[in-house]
């Protein structure tokens, strides 16, 4: 927009400038002069029908010879061609309230935490189910770093006890999420609660390895910037 | 630009061409200025009509617990049959699947009509929790947790099966229906 305009009001301000001092000596002072250099050419972004008819109307009325040459007509063309250029700016500025608000509304705040929140739990839930017996240390080190609040507590106060458990029972967990849906999502609070299925693959040291589908639900907690896990419980079977 | 005006050599001229000038500058500037609202409003449409915000799920909540109540209700009855009476479930069929749900639906309910009189089976789902993973106008995709339970009216043997089902539904008339039932 600018790029267009201020090259082209350069080039012609000269001209116009002197122009009007030409007209307008003989018979007008030097004020109705800047009146209409002014406001009305120098700078025709802020131009606007208010502005640009009254200097055109007392420029008629101090030096109504100067003037003589344009026209009611000519002048009221001006006026609407000004008139325009205040519609689109306002357009313009609207519509870019309109693009700005698609991108930073609320919704669209809430929709793309709601992204997160998901990508995140596969992630995260995958990590949180996957666990080498031979690395114990690794893995927990691995449940850590996606956890806050009580679950990350737990996990980093882990006993010598609750690893040799796991030590011995000699088994290698993989998962991943099949699927998850957001089921509450809380902006102000910087919480969020999702399900998942997730397969859980357990291969035993000896033997064959048993494929298990779970159902969890999860809370997210979001801690500088990033969805953490801070909450992981099965779904377990309600009906009697 | 004062100084250019001292200056400036031009003589003296009609002021017709400056007026010209100055309308070419106001033309000029009006469509460059349109163009710039055009350019906003076309990205705006495009950030709604893709990408996060055009999906509807937890975001629209009123629509998003409308599509989990009605599939969960729907489901509840659908997937709950009694060999004593297998038109309830049949009715429910009827109304609340559309799409490939009732192909699938029709060879479950061939098999359990097979199986059922001999073994008086009865099932009673409940819907246990469910959320929607995409909400996109009428049309949705859900995740579900549901119990089923079957019973076997001969020796009143039961069992509770836990299932994890991925629905699509899509909406007519203001009624969400099932048209998609893939377990996980």
């Amino acid at each position: 927009m600018s790029d267009i305009d201020v090259p082209d009001v350069e080039h012609q301000a000269p001209s116009i400038a002197s122009l009007a001092r030409r007209a307008l000596r003989p018979t007008s002072p030097a004020e109705t002069d800047l009146a209409e250099t002014d406001p009305a050419e120098t700078d025709p972004a802020e131009t606007d029908p208010a502005e640009t008819d009254p200097a055109d109307s007392d420029l008629a009325a101090a030096a109504p010879t100067a003037v003589a040459p344009h026209s009611d007509g000519s002048r009221l063309v001006t006026a609407l061609l000004s008139g325009l250029v205040a519609l689109a700016l306002v357009f313009a500025a609207i519509s870019g309230v309109v693009w700005w608000r698609a991108g930073h509304g609320g919704s669209s705040r809430e929709a793309k935490a709601r992204d997160a929140v998901l990508l995140q739990v596969h992630l995260d839930l995958a990590t949180l189910n996957t666990l080498d017996y031979r690395a114990v240390d690794a893995g927990l080190a691995r449940w850590a770093a996606v956890t806050t609040g009580s679950l990350h507590a737990g996990i980093v106060d882990a006993s010598a006890a609750t690893k040799s458990v796991i030590t011995k029972a000699r088994t290698v967990t993989k998962a991943v999420v099949l699927d998850a849906a957001v089921t509450s999502l809380n902006l102000q609070k910087g919480s969020a609660t999702v399900i998942a299925s997730i397969q859980v693959t357990k291969t035993p040291d000896t033997g064959s390895a048993v494929v298990d589908r779970n159902r969890v639900s999860a809370t997210m907690s979001l801690v500088h910037g990033i969805w953490r896990v801070s909450d992981l419980q099965g779904v377990l079977v309600q009906l009697s | 630009m004062t100084a250019t005006v001292i200056h400036d050599p031009a003589p003296a001229v009609e002021p017709a061409p400056r007026r010209w000038r100055l309308r070419a500058v106001l033309v000029a500037l009006t469509a460059a200025l349109v163009a710039t609202g055009v350019i906003f409003l076309v990205r705006a449409g495009s950030e709604r009509d893709s990408g996060a915000a055009a999906n509807h799920a937890v975001v629209d909540s009123a629509a998003t617990s409308q599509v989990v109540g009605q599939v969960s209700a729907a489901l509840n009855q659908v997937l709950s049959y009694s060999y004593s009476s297998p038109k309830v479930a049949q009715a429910a069929a009827a109304k609340y699947l559309a799409g490939d749900a009732v192909g699938q639906y029709k060879q479950l309910f061939a098999q359990l009509q097979e199986r059922a009189p001999g073994q008086k089976l009865s099932f009673v789902a409940k819907v246990i929790t469910a959320g929607v993973t995409s909400l996109h106008g009428n049309s949705a995709q859900l995740l579900v947790f549901l119990d089923q339970r079957s019973t076997r009216a001969s020796d009143n043997e039961s069992s509770v099966a836990a299932a994890q089902v991925q629905i699509g539904a899509v909406r007519s008339g203001g009624i969400w229906r099932i048209t998609e039932l893939k377990p996980l």
